[in-house]
């Protein structure tokens, strides 16, 4: 008699699945309460968890970008102070500014939206094109087009792109 | 010719920003350029008002950019570049009853519309989405 057999004789199977499909014949997650028997093949759950903490460090490295965007300007808002304050020459500042440049990188749109929607799911802040630029290091017209794709998710995002058509 | 809509923009030798909130980004380096750009983010009643023109054979970093003296872009929030570091702010008298800050940008322009004018938001204007 198989495991799966097994357990669904003795009346313990309420889930259905690739149960028979475990390397580990014998290892289950057996769940019991007073009104019911849950019982689930232990890769499966794995499988669920490593989802599920997947997800969650995608979600802290696009946070983590926030912090580190945000961090970038705030320097260099100090130093572009120091400037102003003529505590910093034309020169010194230009060797300054050359250490927060960044150059555009190529990403895809699809891939950009998917990040903005993400983004606005978690923080609820409405990121602008121009905040989408530095914050994600590309290009302004694609900033716009991703914002574009995304408010088809978060219509509340509309008023930063140009109307359809 | 005052232009408000999303995405409307306008290039110059030398620009006046007015708004009551203004803020500089991190430069970046610009492809179409070729150059270190020193970018801006200005919100709250922004204008962005052309007070010298690129000489006729510039070719400008957007096609449909205005580009004559007396051009304005008015919006809740603008953004753009200046070719060279931007010089000190100055608070004045903006309106009946704010000030505002202003800065001088010289040396190539660019200015954009981010989001339309707050009274075009409110009133749900088609304008305030459409270029």
């Amino acid at each position: 008699m198989s495991d799966r057999d097994y357990i669904g004789e003795i009346g313990l199977l309420s889930t259905s699945g690739p149960l028979v499909q475990s390397t580990h014949h014998y290892d289950y997650l057996i769940r019991a309460t007073s009104t019911k028997t849950v019982v689930k093949n232990t890769v499966d759950v794995q499988a669920q968890i490593g989802q599920w903490a997947g997800t969650m460090a995608a979600d802290l490295a696009q946070l983590k970008n926030v912090v580190q965007w945000q961090h970038d300007l705030i320097e260099y808002n100090s130093t572009y102070q120091a400037y102003l304050l003529e505590q910093l020459s034309d020169e010194e500042f230009a060797e300054e500014a050359e250490k927060y440049a960044y150059e555009p990188q190529e990403i895809d749109v699809e891939q950009l939206a998917a990040g903005i929607e993400r983004l606005y799911g978690l923080t609820n802040i409405a990121f602008t094109p121009s905040d989408i630029c530095g914050l994600f290091r590309c290009d302004h017209d694609l900033a716009v087009r991703a914002v574009e794709r995304a408010r088809e998710t978060y219509p509340e995002l509309s008023h930063l792109v140009p109307k359809e058509g | 010719m005052i232009a408000t809509s999303v995405c409307s923009s306008l290039e110059a030798e030398k620009i006046l920003i007015r708004a009551r909130k203004f803020q500089v980004q991190p430069p970046r380096k610009d492809p179409k350029i070729g150059k270190m750009v020193f970018p801006f983010k200005v919100s709250i009643f922004g204008v962005a008002l052309i007070e010298e023109a690129y000489e006729s054979d510039v070719i400008l970093y957007r096609e449909c950019s205005h580009r004559a003296i007396g051009d304005e872009l008015r919006g809740e929030a603008l953004d753009g570049f200046a070719r060279k570091p931007f010089g000190r702010e100055r608070v004045a008298k903006g309106s009946g009853t704010h000030k505002a800050t202003f800065v001088d940008m010289r040396g190539g322009v660019y200015a954009h519309v981010e989001i339309a004018p707050r009274h075009l938001l409110e009133a749900n204007s088609p304008e305030a989405v459409s270029v």
